[in-house]
């Protein structure tokens, strides 16, 4: 099934233990509605057998250009989206929650109970904060409002004062409680989304693009503000962003998304020395720099990948200084190139 | 390819308003300025009282130079922009001096600005896919435009004419784009047609607001050279608004860094980024992340609160509450703008701060 973690061996079973959550050959395929009558065998391709895992407490960063599937991939793991085909494995681990609960399950639309399970477990952070925040509930209620649904009964006092001490953690006083979202600034605003995140005491955050809308001076308190959230509540993250540099500051493990496909994936430290992909060289090239220089002209240029034609071979021909005919009609497997570097390029050994 | 000659060659402003005859203070100052801003202050009325979105600034932009204005949102960066082209609404109170060619914007009748818009300044938005009509092609676009110069111009000529310009922004198959609706073409490629359709009745001056803050980072690559290489060629004069310093850094040749309201830093973009002054424009080199850090071994250096509340601004320095070098002095009064002579601050000159470095802080450049 995953070729990837086959091949490692060893390593695909201690990774399989340490797996919070693991997506094997994960599709997803929406149909185009362009119409009533429009619509029928228009398809769009959207994420094209991506494997990876999450393990536990690591913050795994998946960065890719829009339309690469990196959301599409986080909105499958809680079933915003249901897959296509392919697996998606969360192994909750053992403590006073799993009681009882399998020690693997895999993840199904058709599940209720796991599902609800699932979404206290892994929690999802959105990018705008404006836009995620009921307008008329108070902070309070906002935090809140899960707990209805988790089929424990909690008293009013006990929300409460759950509520007092996220906001403490996320660094928002106890009477901004009382106030709505359109008091506070878009920061705020994020701080408070990430509270009602935690409110549940997740395992794991799915933080999709939470700091592209924020202004450069508060998008730094957020990442701060992550990475002890992430250190006090234990949690794993996925971190998805556009930005390269965000990326390989805030995760452990990066994974490189290119319509729809893997194209890198590699320890932190590794990518930001080494990127091996073209891709991932592009996306390195493209950051703005002090002191550099303006890319050559025609240096991204080229066909993008078209979702809404079925793939065959590598999702970046069109783009690729290195395409040969190969490409076209092959897709690359992702290849270990060194200790938990895997490359999907023919011509990056 | 005449038009393009035209434009090398220097087109005249617009028609019936003599560029520079007897506008104050432009003698001289208006053959090279191409837009100057002088005690520019702009307040816009809410129920909390007025919002000081521009508190007193001044900049002067040379012709076929590249100035960057930077700052967060709030700062006032896309409102001196607008104020430029006489694009705020009726309730927004416009003080001080926009000289565009010399002229003082503020003076004109709305027909007068009207017949400036497009043909002597031009501004590109952000989120191209918001600034299309859906409903017209982008032939249908180009046509509307086009014939605001040019009324009676043929359809013919008017694909013609947007073709070139497409292919002037490497719009592969430009004829056939022209059919297209903004719908299908992607945000990246949008807003190279919007530059088109900046550029489609020759400015001098072209406005870019966040002009790749919605693209990817590789399309953001491809636009920035994309307007530099314009600039080069049709010997624009370009604003460039973002909150991205290290953006700016790569196209700007001057950069003006604005703060609630107010300009904290301007200088040389070389000069401003190697050697900033302000702990501000400090601040905003530090607060993202270099290449190569990890979260597991240093914390970012952030800039603490957030920006001041607009409608009540503190006496002193606006940044003075985020700022880890405030004193007293720094609350009591806004520092002045100055520059650095001899080891000594001394006042910025108040207009013309063309080629200027100067910066408003008390304790420029000391390290905390």
């Amino acid at each position: 099934m995953n070729q990837s973690l086959a091949r490692t061996g060893t390593k695909a079973e201690a990774q399989s233990v340490d797996a919070l959550i693991r997506v094997d050959d994960l599709r997803k395929v929406f149909k185009l509605e362009a119409g009533l009558f429009a619509s029928a065998g228009r398809w769009v391709w959207a994420v094209n057998g991506v494997s990876f895992a999450i393990l536990r407490g690591e913050t795994y960063g998946l960065v890719g250009e829009s339309g690469s599937g990196k959301t599409t991939i986080a909105r499958c793991i809680v079933q915003l989206a249901p897959h296509t085909s392919g697996t998606i494995r969360y192994s909750p681990g053992p403590d006073e929650r799993g009681a009882g609960a399998p020690a693997l399950w895999e993840i199904d639309q058709h599940n209720p109970q796991l599902l609800r399970r699932l979404r206290a477990d892994v929690k999802y952070v959105f990018q705008d904060p404006s836009s995620s925040l009921d307008p008329r509930m108070s902070v309070l209620n906002i935090l809140c409002a899960g707990a209805k649904y988790n089929g424990q009964r909690s008293t009013a006092a006990a929300l409460k004062a759950r509520a007092v001490e996220l906001m403490q953690a996320v660094g928002l006083r106890e009477a901004d409680l009382q106030r709505r979202p359109s008091e506070f600034s878009g920061g705020q605003r994020q701080r408070i989304s990430l509270a009602r995140a935690l409110f549940s005491g997740p395992r794991a955050l799915i933080c999709d693009e939470v700091v592209s809308a924020l202004d450069v001076s508060i998008q730094g308190q957020i990442l701060n503000l992550l990475a002890d959230l992430k250190r006090q509540f234990n949690l794993s993250i996925l971190f998805i962003a556009h930005d390269l540099t965000v990326v390989s500051y805030m995760a452990d493990r990066i994974g490189v998304l290119y319509g729809g496909s893997m194209m890198e994936e590699a320890p932190a430290a590794d990518l930001a020395r080494t990127p091996l992909h073209p891709y991932s060289q592009l996306l390195y090239s493209a950051i703005p720099r002090i002191g550099g220089r303006l890319p050559d002209r025609g240096a991204a240029a080229g066909n993008p990948f078209n979702p809404t034609r079925a793939p065959t071979g590598c999702p970046f021909v069109g783009r690729c200084p290195l395409e040969k005919d190969i490409c076209t009609h092959e897709k690359p497997p992702l290849k270990e190139v060194s200790p938990g570097h895997r490359v999907a390029c023919h011509f990056v050994t | 390819m005449a038009e393009l000659k035209a434009v090398a060659a220097g087109a005249p402003g617009f028609a019936g308003a003599p560029v520079a005859a007897g506008a104050p203070g432009s003698a001289g100052a208006s053959r090279e300025t191409a837009l100057e801003a002088r005690g520019l202050t702009v307040d816009f009325p809410s129920g909390d009282g007025a919002i000081q979105a521009v508190r007193g600034v001044d900049f002067a932009l040379r012709r076929g130079e590249c100035l960057g204005i930077v700052g967060e949102s709030g700062s006032g960066k896309s409102v001196s922009a607008l104020a430029a082209l006489g694009l705020l609404g009726r309730d927004a109170a416009v003080k001080g001096s926009i000289l565009l060619n010399g002229q003082d914007v503020r003076s004109l009748a709305p027909s007068q600005l009207r017949a400036m818009r497009g043909t002597v300044v031009s501004m590109i938005f952000q989120e191209p896919s918001r600034s299309f009509d859906p409903i017209y092609s982008i032939g249908k676009t180009f046509e509307e435009t086009l014939r605001v110069k040019d009324p009676g111009m043929s359809p013919a000529e008017c694909r013609a004419r947007a073709a070139l310009l497409l292919s002037e922004v490497h719009v592969p198959r430009a004829e056939d784009r022209l059919k297209g609706f903004p719908h299908q073409f992607s945000g990246g490629m949008l807003q190279r047609i919007m530059i088109a359709l900046a550029l489609a009745n020759d400015p001098q001056l072209l406005i870019a607001d966040e002009p790749t803050t919605a693209l990817d980072v590789t399309i953001q690559a491809e636009i920035v050279a994309l307007l530099k290489e314009l600039q080069t060629r049709r010997r624009l004069s370009l604003i460039f608004i973002s909150h991205n310093l290290s953006l700016v850094g790569l196209i700007a040749d001057r950069i003006l860094v604005m703060y609630a309201g107010l300009v904290v830093e301007t200088g040389p973009a070389q000069e401003v980024l190697a050697r900033p002054r302000s702990p501000y424009t400090r601040a905003l080199l530090n607060a993202l992340p270099a290449w190569g850090n990890h979260y597991s071994r240093e914390k970012l250096i952030t800039i603490q609160g957030s920006v001041p509340d607009p409608t009540r601004p503190e006496p002193g320095c606006p940044f003075a509450p985020r700022c880890p070098l405030a004193a007293d002095e720094c609350r009591a009064a806004i520092p002045p703008l100055v520059r650095d002579q001899d080891g000594r601050q001394v006042p910025a000159d108040a207009v013309g701060v063309i080629d200027q470095t100067a910066y408003r802080c008390v304790f420029p450049g000391v390290k905390k």
